[in-house]
């Protein structure tokens, strides 16, 4: 029999293969006694236990690539919201319009990123260019645009709206677009 | 012999075919390259593409995670490598996997390539964030290093048949790595549903934990399915009951193999879930599943199951003849 197909565990393989063997058993021993004390956070006991805070000795990812894989873990219960931001324009007879990313021509990041996160965070600069970019695809003028949170209620029935936030507020004049830009 | 050496002996040294491990190499190894000369084709922020923004990062958000200050002590203890330095290591690790691929200097390259990734990957986790979709890969590519993973479908075993001297077909080396990612995927379930059970309870199964996530996700991605499925709490029940199933119960592959026809489809399916909802990539570790393929069995199986429709084509009519 060649000495590669060893099964029996009673013969044992031949000299040559032993370091490679041991060097396999090492392998197995480390990853696996790596990935059971990261895997079932047996170092990294939870914060809600502050006794045992001295254990806590490898939270992840200290042990990486050997990791305790515990996203979305954590639980939610009927009520909780989540924030649902968006950018809504004015038009001169005061109608409402909503600014989605495919109506100004952008990605949903490109939209996300770029343009509704900076106009959340007060960057007048972005609001005439946005409008700009709104009118120039079909839309009317708009004389100003605001951002606004209708959050998001996890309910039994599905989801259900909260109550409407209004965040910052963009008059819409040639000067606010220029004194951004 | 003690139980536990017997047990070990048998579950992870008995002689296997060494092809099945060189599918291995091929699919783990192809899969990374591929990813990694085209890293926006499958993930949204792929460490391999974004090294210049990481690079970009103040030292203060500098925070090396052991392995990579391991790796890094020669240069100094906290050295942060410069952008040149890293886009060299991306190089030279392609370069690698390409050899790994071809399996020529099959072990070295593989190891330089699990070097590399193990690298690149935990230099862009030593910034405060982390996730999870490379570790099993790098462990796998640390894995074959260490077996023989050249000795088939390989330059190697072809240069060793002109030489006169070809690799066994099978060696009693080439079956631990695929047992190990066995158990290694069973203890990542394990650790998924553990995590969930530890932090949650079984609150987690309520069905609003699922939609909140799911919420969550939709509204930041902008992905309408999400949103769409979040709106149906007894599906969400249903969903988060099976996903926790599959996840505790994933380890049963370890002892009952056939199993393995239930629940790696089932993963699968929720890994695919999770990315067309929430857009989590596990792509990675599709090729990994191939550790639950018995592939030689099934190429040895596939001449024989054609000999006997053959076999049936031709004895059929006859049959049907007798019949008449």
């Amino acid at each position: 029999m060649d000495h590669a197909l060893h099964i029996s565990p009673d013969a044992p393989p031949p000299p040559s293969r032993w370091r490679q063997r041991r060097l396999a058993l090492a392998v197995i021993g480390l990853f696996l006694a790596l990935q059971t004390i990261a895997g079932l956070k047996l170092l990294a006991p939870s914060k809600r236990l502050p006794q045992l805070a001295p254990l806590r000795l490898a939270p992840n990812p200290t042990l990486w690539p050997f990791l305790a894989y515990d996203m979305y873990s954590d639980h939610w219960k009927e009520g909780r919201a989540i924030s649902r931001p968006s950018v809504v324009g004015l038009d001169a007879t005061g109608a409402r319009h909503t600014l989605t990313p495919e109506s100004v021509g952008l990605s949903f990041r490109e939209f996300r990123d770029q343009w509704l996160n900076p106009l959340r965070g007060g960057a007048t600069a972005k609001a005439l260019p946005l409008a700009r970019r709104w009118s120039e695809r079909g839309g009317v003028a708009l004389m100003e645009l605001r951002c606004e949170d209708v959050p998001a209620i996890v309910v039994r029935d599905g989801v259900a709206d909260g109550e409407r936030i209004i965040g910052p507020r963009y008059p819409l004049t040639e000067s606010s677009g220029e004194a951004g830009q | 012999m003690s139980r536990l050496s017997q047990f070990v002996e048998r579950r992870f040294f008995a002689a296997a075919p060494v092809r099945d491990l060189a599918i291995l190499r091929l699919l783990v190894v192809g899969t990374l390259l591929f990813v990694m000369l085209f890293p926006y084709a499958l993930f949204t922020f792929p460490v391999w593409g974004r090294l210049d923004l990481l690079a970009a990062l103040p030292d203060s958000q500098w925070e090396p995670v052991p392995i990579v200050r391991l790796l890094l002590l020669p240069f100094c203890d906290g050295f942060r490598p410069p952008l040149a330095a890293m886009e060299w290591v991306l190089r030279a690790s392609i370069c690698a996997g390409a050899f790994a691929l071809a399996g020529l200097f099959t072990r070295t390259t593989l190891l330089l390539f699990a070097l590399g990734n193990l690298l690149i990957s935990g230099y862009g986790y030593s910034y405060h964030e982390h996730h999870h979709i490379e570790a099993l890969t790098v462990l796998a590519l640390l894995a074959l290093a260490a077996a023989p993973s050249g000795d088939a479908l390989a330059l190697d075993a072809w240069l060793a048949r002109r030489r006169g001297s070809p690799p066994a077909a099978a060696s009693e080396l080439a079956r631990w790595p695929l047992e190990l990612m066995q158990w290694l995927f069973a203890l990542c379930y394990l650790s998924a549903a553990v995590c969930k059970l530890g932090a949650s309870g079984w609150q987690w199964l309520n069905g609003y934990t699922l939609q909140g996530y799911l919420l969550q996700e939709g509204v930041f991605w902008g992905t309408s399915s999400s949103v769409w499925l979040a709106r149906h709490h007894g599906l969400c029940v249903v969903l988060s009951w099976g996903a926790l199933l599959v996840e505790l119960l994933f380890p049963l592959v370890l002892w009952q193999r056939r199993l393995a026809l239930l629940f790696v489809p089932a993963a699968a399916a929720i890994h695919l879930g999770i990315w067309v909802t929430m857009r989590a990539p596990f792509w990675l570790y599709l090729p990994l599943y191939a550790v639950f393929v018995p592939w030689s069995r099934l190429f040895n199986a596939a001449p024989e199951i054609a000999r006997a429709q053959s076999g049936f084509r031709r004895t059929g009519p006859r049959l049907q003849e007798g019949g008449e």
